[in-house]
């Protein structure tokens, strides 16, 4: 299949296609016969049948078939031959005689209702109330007899006649309706008896108590209340050895147990109205207290509020007391004091300036001032902070140094003074033995590099990659061969590419479309070594300057 | 099959009209058929071209983007399926693809 095409109204030629796959071809000629296969082996009999040997190949022989499965009926020898079999029914009772058991026949009318009458058993339901009884002794016939037989007396209500609970020998004790008598081996009978009263054992202390209502009226009598001191109470309980009965209160017989402590009293209160100050001042205190003449003592209202001073005179007989008071805390006058023995004078502030002594002796605090760092030390050794900001400053930028020649010399910079005094004069300078020299300019030439490509193309392109900044390009292509210059892109302004012409013709400058091509001479290069050098300026610009000319 | 050759100007407008004659095997024409085809440039680029089946039997190629196609051997071929399945290729045609040579820019 094919179709013609023609392009731009020239003449048109036929395209052919790839045709599909085409029909099956007829079939081949028979192959050639193969070589004979493995026969069977020699020898076997009628009816025997081949068989492998192993897993080799054509290892095969006769063998005899295997008889057929045995058909019940057809099973021929002994049953007992086969002893599993036999061992099975062994287990077997026989039909004819199981040896110990009984028929079901024989069992017929042993089990019937009537049967089991006659047997003389009693029923279940007729041993239901029995059971009950066993229980809890309900729905007993003869109530008095049970009673009786378990000694619980004549009702539901139980009465004894007496009771007694017998002890070891002769301990008894005997409860009776009228007496509770208790006797104990070697200390005799105890009776509580309402008519006869309480008998002790001991014969000697025998008394009677009667009812209180045998003593109403006795304690009430006039002749009672009027004619005999009031009944004395007795001592509170409890207390331990040495203690003594203290009051509590003014109320009567309002006292306890108290340990006496020993030794001279001094802890009182006074109700004796004073102001505090330091002067002094009379207290009615407790009596039989032990003050002195110069004695501490310490009078205080409350923790804010308090005196000091020394005793002047007490009298024990009747608590009054003067005070020099030389010390006090607090301001106001009150009436409600706590007096007691002073002898520590409470600690005054101190002011500044009047402690006595020497420093050294208060040993902590002079351990503690030695740790610290002397000024007069602390001035010749270490540096100030505002002294340290100008070693701070010369730290960030060297700035402020005193001997600059030497720094640069630590620093390995030599002995320039300063680097910007190179004349300004356009050219470009550099330091040569010490002094300021003209550098040399670079020209673009000396930018050539050493590749050399040689291209026998008919058409190369320069610019995009295609070859390395700076190329000489040798052109060798047997014809007219056409360079076109391209947009730079590894190239960069002042970039050459140079051109040597050795192909058989000229070769063709063209730009690509995508930059201009400035050619003062032409676009053809002549042949025969003819070298063209293309100058990138920069902006999309070559140019091109060597052996050109303008057509051929 | 032969590869035949052809030149073609680099940025000419490339109009192409090709005609079909069926063969028994093939579709009896160009209905329910798909063509396809693009070029191969000197610099290994692939340059799609329009095509429009004009009758049953006739359909057109043309592209007017070939200043894009590099100059030097170019390689142009068309693909014909139907459904999707069945494809036709066609012989591959080589197009020498000539360079403009007189400059659209010369400065002096």
């Amino acid at each position: 299949m094919a179709f013609t095409i023609s392009i731009n109204d020239q003449a048109a030629f036929e395209v052919l296609f790839a045709g599909p796959a085409g029909p099956t071809g007829p079939q081949g000629p028979q192959g050639i016969q193969g070589v004979p296969g493995q026969g069977v082996p020699v020898g076997g009999t009628a009816g025997q049948v081949l068989a492998k040997v192993d897993g080799v190949n054509y290892n095969t022989e006769w063998i005899t078939p295997q008889d057929e499965y045995a058909v019940w009926g057809g099973i021929t020898g002994t049953l007992s031959a086969q002893v599993d079999l036999q061992a099975a029914l062994d287990g077997k009772y026989s039909t004819t005689n199981p040896a110990g058991f009984i028929t079901s026949a024989a069992l017929v009318g042993y089990a019937t209702e009537s049967y089991v009458n006659s047997q003389g058993f009693i029923t279940a339901s007729a041993l239901t109330p029995y059971l009950t009884k066993a229980g809890n002794l309900s729905g007993l016939t003869d109530l008095a007899l049970a009673r009786d037989n378990l000694q619980l007396g004549s009702s539901n209500g139980p009465t004894f006649a007496g009771v007694t609970v017998q002890g070891a020998g002769s301990n008894v004790a005997q409860l009776s309706s009228t007496a509770l008598s208790l006797n104990h081996t070697g200390y005799g009978q105890f009776t509580i008896q309402p008519s006869t009263g309480i008998t002790f054992p001991d014969s000697t202390v025998q008394t009677t108590a009667f009812t209180a209502a045998l003593l109403s009226g006795y304690a009430t009598e006039s002749w009672v209340t009027a004619g005999f001191a009031p009944l004395v109470r007795g001592l509170p309980a409890s207390g331990t050895v040495g203690q003594v009965l203290t009051k509590n209160s003014g109320t009567s017989y309002d006292a306890s147990w108290a340990t006496l402590i020993p030794g001279d009293r001094y802890l009182t209160t006074s109700t004796t109205s004073n102001t505090l100050s330091n002067t002094t001042k009379t207290f009615t205190i407790g009596t039989g207290l032990s003050y002195t003449p110069t004695q501490s003592i310490t009078i205080s209202y409350d923790a804010s509020n308090h005196m000091h001073g020394e005793v002047l005179t007490y009298n024990s007989g009747t608590g009054v007391l003067t005070v020099d008071i030389n010390h006090h805390t607090g301001s106001g006058t009150y009436a409600s004091w706590v007096v007691n023995v002073g002898g520590v004078v409470p600690a005054a502030s101190v002011a500044w300036g009047s402690i006595t002594g020497t420093l050294g002796s208060q040993s902590d605090l002079a351990t503690a001032l030695n740790a610290k760092l002397d000024s007069a030390t602390a001035a010749t050794t270490y540096q100030t902070l505002s002294g340290m900001s100008d070693y701070l400053s010369k730290a960030g930028n060297l700035s402020g140094l005193a001997d600059t020649e030497t720094a640069r010399t630590n620093l390995g910079l030599g002995n320039m003074s300063t680097f910007d005094d190179a004349p300004g004069d356009g050219y470009t300078y550099g330091r040569v033995n010490g002094e300021w020299g003209v550098a040399p300019q670079v020209t673009n030439n000396s930018q050539l590099g050493t590749t050399v490509t040689t291209d026998a193309s008919s058409t190369i392109y320069v610019g995009g990659g295609s070859f390395p900044r700076n190329s000489i390009i040798r052109m060798t292509y047997a014809g007219d061969p056409t360079v076109y210059l391209e947009n730079p892109g590894v190239f960069i302004a002042g970039d050459q590419v140079l051109f040597v012409n050795q192909t058989s013709g000229y070769i063709t400058f063209l730009d690509d479309g995508s930059c201009t091509v400035l050619s003062p001479a032409g676009p053809y290069c002549v042949p025969t070594n003819g070298v063209v050098a293309a100058v990138y300026l920069g902006d999309q610009l070559w140019v091109l300057s060597g052996n050109l000319q303008a057509s051929i | 099959m032969s590869c035949t050759n052809h030149q073609f100007k680099q940025g000419v407008t490339f109009n192409g009209a090709g005609t079909y004659a069926t063969e028994p095997g093939w579709p009896a024409n160009l209905t329910g058929v798909t063509i396809v085809t693009a070029l191969r440039d000197s610099r290994n680029k692939l340059h799609y071209l329009d095509v429009a089946i004009t009758s049953p039997t006739t359909f057109t190629v043309s592209s007017n983007q070939t200043q894009e196609w590099h100059p030097g051997t170019a390689y142009w071929d068309i693909q014909f399926f139907q459904n999707t399945t069945e494809i036709f290729y066609s012989a591959t045609v080589r197009l020498e693809i000539i360079p403009n040579v007189t400059p659209n820019k010369v400065s002096t």
